[in-house]
């Protein structure tokens, strides 16, 4: 992802709350410390049907704030 | 004089106390080391260590997941002494250190993974002889200073060179103790099987480390079977609830 991020794709990565550091940190060490980070709340294995959607709503909201962000 | 042979003064340095407890306590304030107190790495030690090291000492020999740091001779001759190690314990650290570099072990999946893996140093050969490194009763610890401060040293280098700090490089959700250190040599002595640097098809009487992502130790522990089959049994039962990841070598030069 951040190789795609750093030749001017639009990119996101999907990450649970506990993994937000690890991912900044990746980011950073990637050389895109400001990486798109969509947080869902965690955790996402063994997730109901129902529990998934709602991740995916919440994904779905950062998505497109993240499309939003990079039109302007 | 080129930047790889200068002396260790003129390289990038940290000014810390060379006081026991106030190198500690640096350690500690600064988010360097296990929380053990620690050898402080002063130039003259740190040139000890690399007394037993014929490489460039500023030239990286990998880099160190999560954060990817150089671990270059001099970084990780700082850990060593830190750690406790002897000069000529060095070249051992170095081995593993290369050896976790090569891409078929994964040290970011290591170093970053919930589950409570951590490079276990397996040592084979005459060099492990000649610095007793402990292959017999309690050779996971705690006792000898060849296993403990081999295993503390490389573990060092992965906090203090890769960054792998609990929660935001290491998710590893419970750990393992064996995360301060884990080093053994092969009984090859009494051993009813090749050893298994031999077995891996390296020369006779070559000095081997491998590193395997490990688990903590598991004993396999069968005080009543009678038939092949029961102690097979007990084996399988054991092999089943653990799961080493693939292990890379090297050889000593």
């Amino acid at each position: 992802m951040c190789e795609l991020q750093k030749r001017g794709k639009a990119t996101a990565v999907v990450c649970s709350e506990p993994f937000y550091r690890l991912a900044k940190t990746q980011a950073a060490a990637g050389g895109v410390p400001d990486l798109p980070l969509i947080v869902i709340p965690h955790p996402l294995g063994g997730a109901s049907l129902d529990v998934v959607q709602s991740r995916a709503d919440i994904a779905y909201g950062q998505l497109l704030q993240i499309i939003k962000d990079i039109r302007q | 004089m080129t930047n790889q042979n200068r002396p260790i003064e003129q390289l990038p340095c940290i000014e810390a106390p060379d006081d026991i407890e106030a190198a500690y306590a640096f350690c500690e304030q600064s988010g360097f080391g296990d929380g053990l107190p620690i050898i402080p790495p002063t130039v003259e030690r740190v040139e000890r260590m690399l007394m037993f090291c014929d490489r460039p000492r500023n030239e990286p020999i990998m880099t160190v997941a999560p954060g990817y740091g150089e671990a270059t001779p001099l970084r990780i001759a700082a850990n060593a002494v830190m750690a406790g190690c002897r000069p000529e314990y060095f070249p051992i650290v170095m081995l593993s250190m290369e050896a976790m570099g090569d891409e078929a072990y994964n040290l970011y999946g290591v170093q970053a993974t919930t589950h409570p893996c951590t490079p276990l140093i397996i040592v084979n050969g005459p060099v492990g002889r000649e610095l007793e490194i402990n292959s017999g009763y309690r050779a996971f610890g705690a006792g000898p200073r060849s296993n403990a401060s081999i295993g503390r040293a490389v573990h060092l280098c992965l906090l203090n060179i890769g960054g792998a700090k609990p929660g935001a490089g290491d998710m590893a959700t419970a750990g393992t103790p064996a995360k301060y250190s884990y080093c053994a040599a092969e009984n090859e002595a009494e051993s009813p099987w090749e050893p298994f640097n031999i077995e891996e098809g390296f020369p006779p009487g070559s000095t081997t480390v491998t590193v395997v992502a490990a688990e903590g130790p598991h004993n396999v522990n069968d005080h009543e079977s009678t038939s092949a089959e029961g102690i097979l049994k007990t084996m399988a039962g054991t092999v089943a609830i653990t799961a080493p990841i693939m292990p890379t070598m090297r050889r000593a030069r």
